[in-house]
């Protein structure tokens, strides 16, 4: 990013000026981009916060401002946090009861499915409220996220997973990657399809995903089975799996 | 309050091992007021038309995203664990803020916005390999009228 601001400068030659937020303040603090905003907001959420339009207009305008006030390089500081739910917990509305996962291939799809069925009606509120869903980098449709489960039970089990009918996007096993994110963004959806005064972070929902779901079980399962692989392509992909401090369980 | 102290130790580990190349200072762009300004979007959030095809990690490739387009039909292929995607799935101006650029424009904080954004993968091993296509997105912003680029990461 810092990168990408000197060299559209220097191709615009200077008729773009370049303003900024930056997550990281030493990546600012160190390629000196021309103007740039340090942000103290989590990675993913550099405007601050999900449905906060007049937070994240301030954010926005603050950086822009720089425009018309820095004579040289500058990087300021944006001096408020995200806003969070306070003392209020977020806790996900559906409550699952997720079981001990099943050794047989066909019992750990047909759990899952169980799972994705008891958050399809919260997924459809999402779909209706926001006007749509993220999910679909996989090649799935929203129709086929039950496949997604279909496909990770097998891996997760030891079974030579089928193309089935969907139209993926990637080969085995990065397919594993972008199946399991678009599970993950089918539940963050179904979870937070309802509006209300308390609202998650990103931690609260990777803790609901990977501590209170059957989902996040079988990642882990996945994980593991992905670690003692001989191929290095599988082996290469365990980093990407699970967000760093959820590799185990909550004790 | 998140800064790399406050993050899980390896994933600050890694994101500070990062090289942060030192690239040499154009002249300096005078200032001028925020209401004569047209801003395009540049994101390093690997975003894309849900029709244009996904990012691979490390491409230095970019994606078109026009002033007129539909949130719904907006994707995100850049799929790190190491940030949160969940603002983005809950709101996508939480990553992308062309909502509130229309705000800004419709009030006249800013003379306009530009037709097109442009999108691109994040977590680069070595950002000097942007160096060919950032400079050709300054040359396109810069012939289309543009006189403004708010760069976001994720």
């Amino acid at each position: 990013m810092c990168a990408l601001s000197h060299y559209i400068e220097r191709g615009s030659e200077g008729r773009v000026a370049t303003t900024g937020v930056s997550l990281i303040r030493e990546h600012a603090e160190g390629m000196l981009p021309p103007r740039s905003l340090f942000v103290p907001f989590p990675l993913g959420r550099p405007l601050g916060a999900p449905d906060q339009p007049d937070f994240q207009r301030d954010v926005l305008l603050s950086s822009l401002r720089l425009l018309e006030t820095a004579a040289e390089t500058t990087l300021a500081d944006y001096p408020h946090d995200a806003p969070t739910s306070g003392d209020d917990p977020w806790a996900c509305a559906v409550a699952l009861a997720p079981p001990e996962p099943a050794d047989a291939t066909q019992a750990l799809r047909d759990q899952l499915i169980a799972e994705i069925r008891q958050l399809a009606p919260w997924h459809a509120e999402s779909v209706k409220r926001r006007g749509r869903s993220t999910v679909g980098v996989s090649g799935a449709t929203l129709d086929q996220v039950e496949g997604l489960a279909s496909l990770l039970a097998d891996f997760a089990t030891g079974a030579e997973p089928p193309d089935g009918e969907i139209n993926w996007n990637h080969r085995m096993p990065v397919r594993l990657k972008f199946a399991s994110d678009d599970l993950r963004a089918f539940y963050h959806e179904s979870a937070t399809a309802q509006p209300g005064a308390s609202y998650p972070t990103d931690a609260d929902l990777n803790d609901w995903l990977f501590n209170q779901t059957l989902l996040g079980t079988v990642l882990r399962q996945i994980v593991g089975r992905m670690s003692q692989s001989d191929d290095r392509r599988v082996a290469g992909l365990v980093i990407g799996m699970i967000p760093a401090g959820f590799a185990r369980p909550r004790s | 309050m998140v800064r790399t102290s406050d993050m899980h130790p390896d994933m600050a580990k890694n994101l500070l091992s990062l090289p942060l190349p030192q690239i040499e200072p154009q002249a300096w762009i005078a200032a001028r007021p925020l209401a004569e300004h047209t801003v395009a979007i540049v994101t390093t959030a690997g975003m894309h038309p849900s029709g244009d095809r996904p990012f691979n990690p490390g491409s230095v490739e970019y994606r078109l995203i026009p002033g007129d387009v539909d949130f719904t039909d907006l994707r995100m292929s850049h799929l790190s664990v190491n940030f949160d995607r969940s603002g983005f799935q809950q709101d996508i101006n939480t990553v992308f803020p062309l909502e509130r650029l229309r705000e800004l424009e419709a009030d006249g904080t800013i003379a306009g916005i530009s037709r097109y954004h442009y999108s691109f993968m994040g977590a680069q091993p070595d950002p000097t390999r942007l160096e060919q296509t950032g400079e050709e997105i300054g040359r396109l912003l810069a012939e289309d009228g543009v006189t403004a680029a708010f760069l976001t990461p994720v």
